[in-house]
């Protein structure tokens, strides 16, 4: 199995307690899950969670993400007096997926996650349209803050197999240069015929974060440069 | 490649299109043999001819000669592929040919025309390219030899995809990236499921260049991890300066603690 296929097959989340025993996710998040009951409409992602349905999850010192198929969260976690683990904050927040899953990056000096999303809009004319978001998780606040909604509009003179055909974006990854201070999200995405193209997204990070260059392979298509364009919608 | 900007919205957006990534396949040399297509071309009676073929590299060419019905008997063939490599077969004597002059072809073991040729071709630019393959026949007791002529012209593959342009990885992913330096090289690891590669590569996107000691590695065993750039086997701590040890990924597979999900 490959490591993008293992990464978006479901499994279960075991965790050892204080005292050393293995009891699952579902019981001893509970009090973290909880937060997410009517987080979603249909409360799916609760679900989910309830389940035992997790996707994937990791750890940063005392915090931890999840993720099922219909979404992930952050969360900061603390131990109360009865060895349980228990929200540091009663904010929460909870992010859809959308078009792919989230990457994230861990800024260990900074203490913050960032995490990225894609969630393609339209292709009208062959003009594909779709948003970027980045995201910052403080692991110190345990508060989660959207950093970038930036809409980009990629507009091809011609292409091929990709008229009226949904391009499909596969799952990006984010990296951060800390010479430079610029991220970088990167991701693939396909025509119809599922040809390779690769887009390369530079983001810098002063006070706010600025989308500076984007880069791309698309070998199926010629870009109409000065028909494409990008801004932000926060 | 093209590159191009324009103030358009609220932003500049800079983008270049390009081709970069074709430098992955074609600096894979002698990997691809056993699975590149293949395509025999049958040397006929009509000399002086010759067959085009127009298709993507890695390309493995096959000659076969056993069409050829000359009034003499032949001598030898050579067979210049013209990617440097040259093969000449000649007529030999066998104890089994009891009358080699009306051995009957192809009974006959050292008749030349009982042996095919191949040569496979690789790129080693992204540009197309082509090449000019030529046959020479020599028959005894006759001067001149006969020629014929195979022109290749061979196209860098498409990464991936299944449109008329075959792509030679299937299922090409993303799995990570890394950026470094000050000109923000960034370090892309891509996974391919056929043939079942690891395929890492520098880019410079401001250079739009690749480098050219592109490594591929055939996965043997998975599932496997990739560490992330936090993760280091000795850490220290930030809060409490005490050293942190996470557990080797590649080697827990059979540690009930990391399920690795």
């Amino acid at each position: 199995m490959s490591l993008y296929i293992q990464n978006n097959i479901e499994g279960k989340l075991w965790l050892r307690n204080v005292l050393g025993n293995i009891e699952s996710g579902t019981e001893m998040l509970s009090a973290i899950y909880q937060k997410y009951e009517t987080a979603n409409g249909n409360n799916l992602f609760y679900s989910q969670l309830t389940a035992n349905q997790i996707l994937r999850f990791d750890t940063f010192y005392d915090c931890i993400f999840v993720e099922t198929k219909n979404g992930c969260f952050f969360e900061k976690i603390n131990i109360d007096e009865y060895t349980n683990l228990i929200p540091y904050t009663k904010y929460f927040f909870y992010n859809p997926k959308k078009t792919t899953h989230v990457d994230y990056w861990f800024d260990e000096i900074d203490k913050k996650i960032y995490f990225t999303d894609i969630e393609y809009v339209s292709n009208i004319n062959l003009n594909i349209e779709f948003i970027l978001y980045l995201y910052e998780f403080d692991c110190v606040t345990g508060i989660t803050e959207l950093k970038t909604k930036e809409q980009i509009n990629f507009k091809f003179k011609t292409a091929t197999s990709l008229v009226g055909f949904n391009p499909s974006f596969e799952n990006p990854k984010i990296t951060y240069n800390s010479d430079t201070k610029n991220y970088n999200v990167s991701f693939i995405f396909r025509n119809i015929d599922q040809t390779f193209a690769l887009i390369s997204i530079m983001i810098k990070k002063q006070n706010t974060f600025k989308i500076t260059k984007i880069d791309g392979i698309v070998p199926f298509g010629e870009l109409d440069a000065s028909s494409s364009n990008h801004f932000s919608l926060i | 490649m093209s590159l191009a900007s324009t103030a358009s919205g609220v932003q500049f957006i800079p983008i270049a299109l390009g081709t970069e990534f074709d430098e992955i396949v074609i600096f894979a040399p002698n990997t691809y043999e056993t699975i590149a297509p293949l395509t025999a071309v049958t040397i006929g009676e009509t000399f002086f001819s010759q067959t085009n073929i127009s298709t993507y590299a890695p390309f493995t060419l096959i000659l076969n000669p056993s069409a050829l019905d000359l009034d003499s008997k032949i001598y030898k063939i050579e067979y210049d592929f013209g990617n440097g490599n040259v093969v000449t077969q000649t007529y030999y004597y066998s104890n089994t040919s009891e009358d080699t002059l009306n051995y009957p072809f192809s009974a006959e073991p050292g008749d030349p025309r009982n042996y095919f040729q191949n040569s496979t071709y690789f790129l080693e630019n992204t540009d197309r390219t082509y090449f000019t393959v030529e046959v020479r026949i020599y028959q005894f007791g006759v001067s001149e030899f006969k020629q014929y002529f195979v022109n290749l012209q061979l196209d860098p593959p498409v990464l991936d995809g299944f449109g008329a342009e075959l792509g030679y990885f299937k299922n090409l992913h993303l799995v990570s990236t890394r950026m470094f330096g000050p000109d923000d090289t960034i370090f892309y690891i891509f996974e391919s499921d056929e043939p079942r590669y690891i395929l890492p590569a520098l880019v410079n996107w401001q250079r739009k260049e690749t480098t050219s000691s592109i490594v591929i590695q055939d996965i043997q065993n998975r599932p496997y991890k990739l560490l992330k750039g936090f993760e280091r086997e000795n850490v220290t701590s930030v809060e409490t300066n005490a050293k942190i040890t996470f557990v080797d990924p590649v080697s827990s597979s059979s540690n009930i603690t990391d399920l690795g999900i």
